[in-house]
């Protein structure tokens, strides 16, 4: 139950981070920005961070409410990858892409920025898939050290 | 140790590695675009010194000698890991219309070197002409890039 409640605890704080506050310190902060480069509508920031946070919400509530090992706790790890992979795509990507030019070229090109996160990502993947054969390993040899 | 726990906590000091790596890149420039407002002696990041501007085009529509070719210097500077590049161009504009582009000009500045971007600022007797009495506006737009790995390009209206 304790573990549920963290789980909830954890999730609500990802969601309010990555889906309220960004959104609105990129709308708070607009009209600086905005004199740089043309930023999309409110709405359309609002409504991908919103998706992205609800995202985050549920992968670390799986990742919390369940121990390494876990089946839900794995999916949560690989679903967690997946969302950091989604967020830096859309704010390194599709973001300034939908900047669009204001009389002079404005943007980001991040390919090979994003080249890395998506390394760290799959580095990350293989540090969890060994990390979880390790631990269920760990729990067959000795099930009472890893029950306790 | 076993093979495969020496070879999960390898593949978690790569991952935290590429991580670091990473977040080194992404601050450059961004450190960059804000410490020049903080600290004016050595300012930290990848960036352009674009303050400097302003006052040197002042200076050649104040001065007697306005028309023919100038140039102007804009600071540069990279007090950062990894190697970047700069590329500023600059308009001149009046009543929402752009008259002159400069050429732009660009600057590879190494790990902890800074610089200087010379931008050939050449005015004609009939551009002089055209923005007497009129409210002339500097814009154009400002490149920075560390490696491969990003471009930032910004608009400059002023």
């Amino acid at each position: 139950m304790a573990k549920i409640a963290k789980g909830i605890g954890n999730a609500a704080a990802r969601f309010l981070v990555i889906g309220v506050a960004i959104p609105y310190a990129v709308e708070y902060f607009a009209p600086t920005i905005g004199s740089y480069i043309k930023l999309p509508p409110a709405t359309e920031v609002w409504e991908a961070l919103i998706l992205l946070g609800a995202l985050f919400a549920v992968t670390s509530f799986l990742q919390t409410a369940y121990s390494n090992g876990e089946f839900p706790w794995l999916f949560g790890k690989i679903g967690a990858g997946l969302v950091d992979a989604l967020l830096f795509t859309y704010l390194f990507l599709l973001l300034p892409n939908s900047f669009g030019s204001s009389g002079v070229g404005t943007g980001v090109q991040s390919s090979g920025l994003l080249t890395l996160v998506y390394l760290a990502v799959a580095l990350s993947y293989g540090y969890l898939i060994l990390d979880f054969v390790d631990h269920r390993r760990s729990r067959a040899q000795n099930p009472t050290a890893q029950a306790s | 140790m076993n093979g495969i726990r020496a070879a999960k906590y390898a593949v978690k000091a790569a991952y935290l590695l590429v991580w670091l790596f990473t977040l080194i890149v992404v601050a450059g420039p961004i450190i960059g675009a804000v410490s020049p407002q903080l600290m004016t002696q050595k300012p930290l990041g990848l960036g352009v010194n674009i303050q400097a501007i302003q006052p040197q085009v002042k200076q050649i529509f104040d001065s007697s000698s306005a028309v023919g070719s100038h140039q102007l210097e804009v600071p540069a500077f990279n007090n950062w890991p990894l190697a970047g590049s700069a590329s500023l161009f600059l308009t001149v504009m009046a009543n929402g219309q752009t008259l002159y582009q400069t050429p732009p000009a660009n600057l590879r500045l190494g790990a902890f070197q800074s610089g200087n971007l010379t931008i050939p600022f050449d005015i004609s007797s009939s551009l002089y002409s055209q923005l007497q009495g009129q409210s002339v506006a500097i814009g154009g737009s400002m490149s920075m890039s560390e490696g491969r790995f990003w471009t930032i390009t910004v608009s400059l209206s002023k």
